[in-house]
C-alpha cells in the first residue's frame, strides 16, 4: 500500500499541474513579465550640432 | 519554391524513418545479440534528411524565398546575410528544425560511440530517443512546418525582430539548444538503463561526458545570452530573473546536480534514485521551457508565436513523457539491498548530497518563482509578477553554507574522512572574513549577511587558488570549475554592490553634474545602414578621478519591421563597464540618458566560461568509455 502511494500521488500532482497549465493555455500571455518597452518612433529631423 | 518542396519531403522521410526504425529496433531487441547494421543505417539517413530539410530552409532564407511563410514572417531582403543565416533559427518553426536536427545529430553519435555498451540497452535507448524523435516530427509537420507556402508570392518580407540582428543571439540558440538536446539522450539512456536495470558504475561512468556536455553546452548559451540581455535590453544588468532566464536556469540547476550524482554513483552504488530522478528532471525541464516559451502563456522576446494549439500539442507531449518516465521509474527501478546506502557524515559524497539538497532548494524556489503567478491567475484571476527580491530573499542566505561546503567538501576522502590541514583551513577562513569585513565596512546596509556571503565566496576562491600550486594537476576540472564558481559569486557581489546609475533626461549640449560623474551631451549625428538608420548621442563622461571617457550610444530605427532599439555603448575594462543608453521621450526634444558603471563586469563572463572549461577538461579526460 505504502509503495503505491507514492506513485499515485505523484501522478495526482502532475495531473493537477497539466490541468492548470492547461486552462491556463485558454487564456494565453497571462502572465506578462516586464519587458523593455518599444516606441513607435516619431519621425524627426536631425542635424549634427557642434558644441565648444 | 524548390527548397521548400524538397525540405518538406525530406521531413515527412525523416519522420517515416523514425517509425521504421521503431520497427527495426523492436525486432533487434527480441532476436540478436548485434546491433543491427539496418538501424545504424537507417539512423544515419534520418540525420542525413534532416540536414538537407534544414539546409533547405537556411537557402530558403538566402536567397529570400518569400513563396515560404517562414521566411517571409522572418527576413527581408535588405537584411545582412549573416543574419538572413540567423534568421533561420530565430523562429518559431527554424528553431524546431534546429532542435530536431541536434536530437538526430545526438542519438546517431550515441550509437557510432557506445559500441562497447549492451546492444539491449543502445537499442532501448534508440526506442526512446526516436519517440522524442517522432513526437518534434509530428509537431513540426502538424503544427509548425517551416515549408507552407504562401500565394501569391510577397515581393517583401516582413523582417526580423531587430533585437535578434546580434551576434551573440545568432548563436545563442545552437549552442544553448545542444545543451538542452544533450539532455535527451540522458532520458533516454536513463529510461533504458532503469528498464534494463543496469543503472550502476559502469554506468555512470559511460554517461558522464554525456552529461558533462550537454553541461557545456547549457553553461556557454545561458552565457551568451546574459550577455545579449546586457548590452541589447538596454537596462544595464546580465540577469533580471525573467521567466524565459529561469527557465534555462532550472536544467542547468538539475544537470550540475546530476553530474554531481554521477561523481558519487561512479565510486559507490548509491545515488541510483537520484540520478535516474534527476536525469529525467533535466529533460523535462528543457521541454517544460520549450512549453513555456512557445505556447505563448507567458509574453517574452523568445514567444514567436501565441497558438494555443502548439502549446497544446507540447503540453500534452510533455506530460506523457512524463508519465511514461514515471512508470518506468516505479516499476522497473529496483534499489540494491546488497550495498550499504548509509554515509558516514565527513565524507565526499555526504558533501556532495548536502550541496545537492541545496541545489534542488534553488531549483525549487526559481521553479516556484517562475509558475507561482500563471497558477494564481488561472486559480484566482489574480495577476503578479515575481522579481529578483524574491529570489535574492530565498538563495543569497544558503548561498552561504553552500559555498562553505564547496570548499571544504573536495578536501574530503570518498566513503570515509578526516578533516587535516585544520590550521590552514581556519587561517584561509580568518583572512576572508578580514578582507570582507575591510571591503564591505563602509556600506551599511546588509552589512552582516554581505560580510558573511563575501567571506565564504573568499573562502572557496582562496581555497581552490591554493590547491592550483599545492595539487597542480591533480582534480584539475573540479578545481578550476570551483574557482570559476567563486569568482561569480565575488564577481556578482561587487557588480551589485560598486555599481552606480545616474539616469537624467537632457537636450544637446546639457551637462549633468554630480559627486560621482559629469554627462556632457555634446551631439547627435545620424548613420544610415542597409535595414537600419541610427541616431547616435556623442557623450563625453567625465568621472570623479577626472577620466574623460567619449561614449556614443544609439538608437536605431529598422526599415522592417519598422521599430526603434537602443543599443548601449560600453566601454570595458578589466576592473569596470562603462554603460550609457539613450531613449526618445516622446513627442519631446529630451533624451532619457541611463549611464552606469558596473564594477567586474568583464570578470562575470571569465568566470562562467572558467566553470565551462572545468567541465570540458573533465571531458577531454580519458578512461570514461572504454
Amino acid at each position: 500500500m505504502k509503495n503505491k502511494l507514492l506513485p499515485l500521488s505523484i501522478t495526482f500532482v502532475f495531473i493537477i499541474i497539466f490541468i492548470i497549465f492547461f486552462k491556463g493555455l485558454q487564456n494565453t500571455n497571462i502572465y506578462t513579465p516586464e519587458t523593455k518597452t518599444i516606441y513607435k518612433v516619431p519621425s524627426v529631423s536631425v542635424k549634427t550640432i557642434q558644441f565648444k | 519554391m524548390l527548397f521548400s518542396v524538397i525540405g518538406n519531403y525530406s521531413l515527412l522521410l525523416g519522420l517515416f524513418f523514425g517509425l521504421v526504425l521503431l520497427y527495426f529496433s523492436a525486432k533487434n531487441f527480441r532476436n540478436s545479440q548485434l546491433l543491427d547494421t539496418k538501424i545504424l543505417s537507417f539512423t544515419f539517413l534520418q540525420f542525413f534528411l534532416v540536414v538537407i530539410s534544414f539546409l533547405c530552409l537556411v537557402s530558403s532564407f538566402v536567397v529570400s524565398d518569400f513563396s515560404n511563410e517562414t521566411v517571409f514572417n522572418h527576413s527581408h531582403t535588405t537584411k545582412p546575410f549573416f543574419y538572413k543565416i540567423a534568421g533561420t533559427w530565430g523562429n518559431h518553426e527554424g528553431s524546431l528544425l534546429l532542435w530536431l536536427l541536434v536530437l538526430t545529430l545526438f542519438i546517431l553519435i550515441f550509437l557510432i560511440r557506445t559500441k562497447n555498451q549492451p546492444v539491449k540497452y543502445r537499442v532501448l535507448t534508440l526506442v526512446f530517443q526516436q519517440i522524442i524523435i517522432i513526437g518534434f516530427f509530428i509537431f513540426l509537420i502538424k503544427t509548425s512546418n517551416p515549408f507552407n507556402h504562401i500565394y501569391p508570392v510577397p515581393s517583401e518580407g516582413l523582417g526580423l525582430n531587430p533585437i535578434l540582428q546580434d551576434p551573440a543571439l545568432a548563436i545563442h540558440p545552437p549552442i544553448l539548444y545542444l545543451g538542452y538536446v544533450g539532455s535527451s539522450i540522458i532520458f533516454s539512456s536513463v529510461l533504458a538503463a532503469t528498464t534494463l536495470n543496469i543503472v550502476t558504475k559502469k554506468w555512470a561512468s559511460h554517461i558522464k561526458k554525456w552529461v558533462l556536455i550537454s553541461w557545456i553546452f547549457l553553461t556557454l548559451g545561458i552565457l551568451l545570452g546574459s550577455i545579449w540581455a546586457y548590452y541589447e535590453l538596454g537596462w544595464g544588468g546580465f540577469w533580471f530573473w525573467d521567466p524565459v532566464e529561469n527557465v534555462s536556469l532550472m536544467p542547468w540547476l538539475a544537470l550540475t546536480t546530476l553530474l554531481h550524482c554521477i561523481l558519487v554513483l561512479e565510486k559507490k552504488l548509491i545515488l541510483t534514485s537520484w540520478v535516474i530522478i534527476l536525469s529525467i528532471s533535466t529533460f523535462a525541464l528543457s521541454m517544460s521551457g520549450t512549453f513555456l516559451v512557445r505556447s505563448g502563456i507567458l509574453n517574452s522576446v523568445h514567444t514567436f508565436a501565441n497558438d494555443p494549439e502548439r502549446g497544446l500539442f507540447i503540453l500534452i507531449f510533455l506530460f506523457s513523457l512524463i508519465f511514461l518516465s514515471l512508470f518506468i521509474f516505479f516499476f522497473f527501478h529496483k534499489t540494491s539491498t546488497d550495498n550499504p546506502s548509509s554515509f558516514f557524515w565527513l565524507s565526499k559524497e555526504t558533501a556532495i548530497i548536502i550541496n545537492n539538497w541545496f541545489m534542488m532548494y534553488f531549483l525549487s524556489v526559481v521553479l516556484i518563482g517562475t509558475i507561482y503567478p500563471i497558477f494564481l491567475d488561472v486559480l484566482s484571476s489574480q495577476k503578479i509578477s515575481v522579481g529578483p527580491p524574491f529570489y535574492h530573499k530565498l538563495i543569497i542566505p544558503f548561498l552561504i553554507p553552500f559555498l562553505l561546503i564547496m570548499a571544504i567538501g573536495p578536501k574530503l576522502k570518498w566513503i570515509k574522512s578526516n578533516l587535516e590541514d585544520k590550521i590552514y583551513l581556519i587561517t584561509l577562513l580568518i583572512v576572508s572574513i578580514l578582507i570582507s569585513f575591510l571591503i564591505v565596512k563602509n556600506f551599511s546596509s546588509n552589512f552582516l549577511i554581505n560580510t558573511i556571503l563575501i567571506s565564504s565566496a573568499f573562502y572557496l576562491f582562496f581555497i581552490t587558488l591554493r590547491d592550483f600550486f599545492i595539487k597542480g594537476f591533480k582534480n584539475l576540472a573540479q578545481n578550476i570549475a570551483h574557482f570559476g564558481f567563486s569568482l561569480l559569486i565575488l564577481s556578482i557581489l561587487f557588480n551589485s554592490l560598486f555599481s552606480s546609475e545616474i539616469i537624467t533626461n537632457l537636450k544637446v549640449g546639457q551637462t549633468f553634474e554630480n559627486t560621482k560623474a559629469k554627462i556632457v551631451f555634446e551631439s547627435i549625428s545620424q548613420k544610415e545602414a542597409k535595414n537600419y538608420r541610427s541616431i547616435i548621442g556623442n557623450f563625453t563622461v567625465q568621472d570623479s578621478k577626472g577620466k574623460i571617457e567619449n561614449l556614443s550610444p544609439e538608437l536605431r530605427i529598422y526599415n522592417q519591421p519598422n521599430i526603434t532599439t537602443s543599443e548601449a555603448d560600453i566601454k570595458t575594462t578589466l576592473l569596470s563597464d562603462k554603460f550609457i543608453v539613450i531613449n526618445i521621450v516622446q513627442n519631446q526634444e529630451f533624451f532619457n540618458v541611463r549611464y552606469q558603471v558596473k564594477p567586474f563586469m568583464l570578470w562575470i563572463w571569465i568566470s562562467v566560461i572558467l566553470i565551462s572549461f572545468g567541465g570540458l577538461i573533465s571531458f577531454l579526460k580519458k578512461g570514461y568509455e572504454k
